[in-house]
């Protein structure tokens, strides 16, 4: 079923929408909660938790891409999971994800940091769309999706070796790019 | 911030991105599997194809090439190797022709033992006895297989010899024991991989030397008619030589490797001693030095296991003004503007000054040196940067150096550069 029609069912507040939603992006939703949480029934419930926050959310919203949609909430439903979990559970995967991206930021909190917060997406937007096509997608695929060097290799039929090379080069680009808009993180 | 408020604030990006990524489907092509699968097979193919080649060039040896010289020697000159493959071969010569074969090979050792005693002692070609001063010592080892092919390929030569009138010379040339004007089997066939000894056994003329030195140039001298030459029987003094000889490539005139030098002999150059480092970069050893004081040139090397670094020193000329960067033009050397492989990123037009620019030594920084590093993921080699870049002194000396493994700090204190 088209995306529109799934999200003109959530308009008609119609149950199908749930199942019709399940069916088409049900896997790329737990993917994409498995390669925080790296737990399959953790996954599992952050993918029901997503199906319930799009009922809620839709209406009033009207999502452009509907796959979109859907990930950003299990990414932030996941990410909140790993923080709750993380205590007594480690995801070495995820944790490397988030060690690389420190090579960005500082670590310190500030309340400049915290106002810069609000426009950063923003900032992060324009940076990829400076970048070729290929380095984009691999650094959407490591830090959205947090999917692992070895399948962004493999789904690029690129080595492991360049995908690290140029995840390297993108968090330098994206620090040197950040600071010369006056953004310290 | 923190890393994961980070990771936060990249889930708020562009919807058109995430879907971007998301449509950057997996392909069954490159999926490991089917890539190792692919490569296996090809191999095989390879593998295949090269049997069937020797195969193929064996069979057409034996029938038309005829060279009147003995089998025994075109035996006695075969690596160990080359006649295992011409087992493999008999063998399965053997097994398709079956009984018609059999026969075929009882009328050859018969034909081969009566000429045997005109041509050569079978005794050699069964390996029981090594001729004095012509053979190898990988004729005692011959097998027995091989030995049969050998008879084989005499009868075919002795009816190709039958063939032909008295005196005439058949085509593809004379073996050296016609040369020579000996027919025994003991004089060692032509063979131009081999280098070259003069027959005659006069010394070669200084003009001569090099020429004589050059693996392959027995062909010209063959057409010339003159000095007809054989591989040294138990030596190879023109391949101890062959590294620092003048080599002759693709036509090109043989260019002179210069004369050994080590660093401190480097450095006392007049040319280029002063621009020449007391010692490499730290962990990297000294490995070769080469100067050719006619053509000011310089070369000098230091080696870390796969890692190295090469300076080679000569004079700037005004053909290289198209590699001169301005260090306000990045995307002349700074090699984060382009992806790997370089050719498909890099326009043409750019390629001399990307592959190797030369700044003037004010420009160079530590900062230019770092645009000029890249990465190149290689199975089986280091991972350290590579860096390549020519520097212009101010008297006209042009350093230009490749590194592999010096990061750009090290070259840079190496260099001098604060």
């Amino acid at each position: 079923m088209e995306d529109s029609k799934i999200i003109e069912l959530y308009w008609q507040r119609s149950e199908q929408a749930i199942s019709e939603t399940a069916g088409k992006y049900g896997r790329l939703l737990r993917s994409i909660a498995m390669n925080i949480l790296n737990n399959f029934s953790d996954a599992e419930e952050c993918e029901n938790d997503t199906y319930a926050a799009a009922w809620n959310a839709i209406p009033p919203t009207r999502p452009n891409v509907f796959s979109a949609f859907l990930g950003k909430i299990t990414r932030n439903i996941a990410l909140n999971r790993w923080e709750y979990n993380r205590a007594a559970r480690r995801n070495r995967e995820f944790d490397l994800v988030l060690e690389e991206l420190e090579e960005c930021v500082s670590g310190r909190e500030s309340v400049e940091s915290l106002f810069e917060a609000g426009q950063l997406a923003e900032l992060i937007n324009e940076f990829l769309k400076g970048l070729k096509r290929e380095t984009r997608v691999i650094f959407v695929r490591r830090y959205w999706y947090s999917d692992p060097v070895k399948e962004i290799a493999s789904r690029l039929r690129i080595s492991e070796s360049k995908v690290k090379v140029v995840l390297f080069r993108t968090r330098e680009q994206l620090k040197n790019f950040l600071e010369e808009r006056g953004v310290c993180l | 911030m923190t890393a994961k408020e980070l990771f936060r604030e990249i889930g708020g990006i562009s919807d058109v991105y995430v879907e971007e990524a998301e449509r950057a489907k997996r392909s069954l092509a490159g999926s490991p599997y089917v890539r190792r699968t692919l490569a296996a097979a090809a191999c095989l193919c390879l593998c295949l194809g090269s049997f069937y080649a020797v195969r193929l060039m064996d069979d057409r040896s034996a029938d038309s090439s005829g060279a009147p010289q003995s089998a025994a020697s075109v035996q006695e000159e075969a690596p160990a190797d080359a006649a295992a493959i011409q087992k493999a071969a008999l063998d399965l010569e053997m097994s398709d022709e079956a009984a018609g074969a059999d026969e075929f090979s009882d009328s050859a050792q018969k034909n081969f033992l009566a000429e045997g005693e005109q041509e050569a002692n079978p005794a050699d070609l069964r390996g029981e006895a090594a001729p004095a001063g012509g053979g190898s010592d990988q004729e005692g080892q011959l097998p027995a297989a091989a030995a049969e092919q050998e008879k084989e390929t005499s009868r075919d030569m002795e009816e190709y010899g039958d063939a032909l009138s008295p005196g005439e010379t058949p085509a593809g040339g004379q073996s050296a024991a016609e040369a020579s004007g000996e027919g025994s089997s003991d004089a060692e066939p032509f063979d131009a991989q081999e280098p070259l000894r003069e027959i005659s056994g006069e010394e070669p003329t200084d003009a001569q030397k090099p020429m004589m030195e050059i693996p392959g140039a027995d062909v010209q001298q063959g057409q010339s008619g003159e000095g007809i030459s054989q591989g040294a029987a138990g030596g190879d003094p023109g391949r101890e030589s062959a590294d620092r000889a003048p080599t002759e490539i693709c036509g090109l005139p043989p260019v002179d490797p210069g004369e050994e030098v080590t660093l401190e002999q480097a450095r006392e150059s007049q040319v280029f001693g002063a621009y020449v480092p007391a010692a490499g970069p730290e962990g990297y050893v000294f490995s070769a030095g080469s100067l050719r004081e006619n053509e000011n040139r310089l070369s000098l090397s230091w080696t870390r296991g796969l890692d190295y670094l090469e300076y080679r020193y000569s004079l700037y000329d005004a053909g290289q003004e198209n590699r001169l960067a301005d260090p306000e033009r990045p995307e002349d050397y700074d090699m984060s503007c382009y992806s790997i492989p370089l050719s498909e990123a890099v326009p043409e037009e750019k390629i001399p000054i990307v592959d190797c620019p030369i700044f003037r030594v004010q420009d160079l920084t530590e900062a230019i040196l770092e645009a000029r590093a890249y990465f190149v993921p290689e199975a089986g080699d280091t991972s350290g940067p590579r860096i390549r870049l020519g520097i212009l002194y101010e008297d006209g000396v042009l350093l230009e150096i490749t590194s592999k493994g010096v990061t750009p700090e090290g070259l840079g204190s190496l260099l001098g550069l604060e």
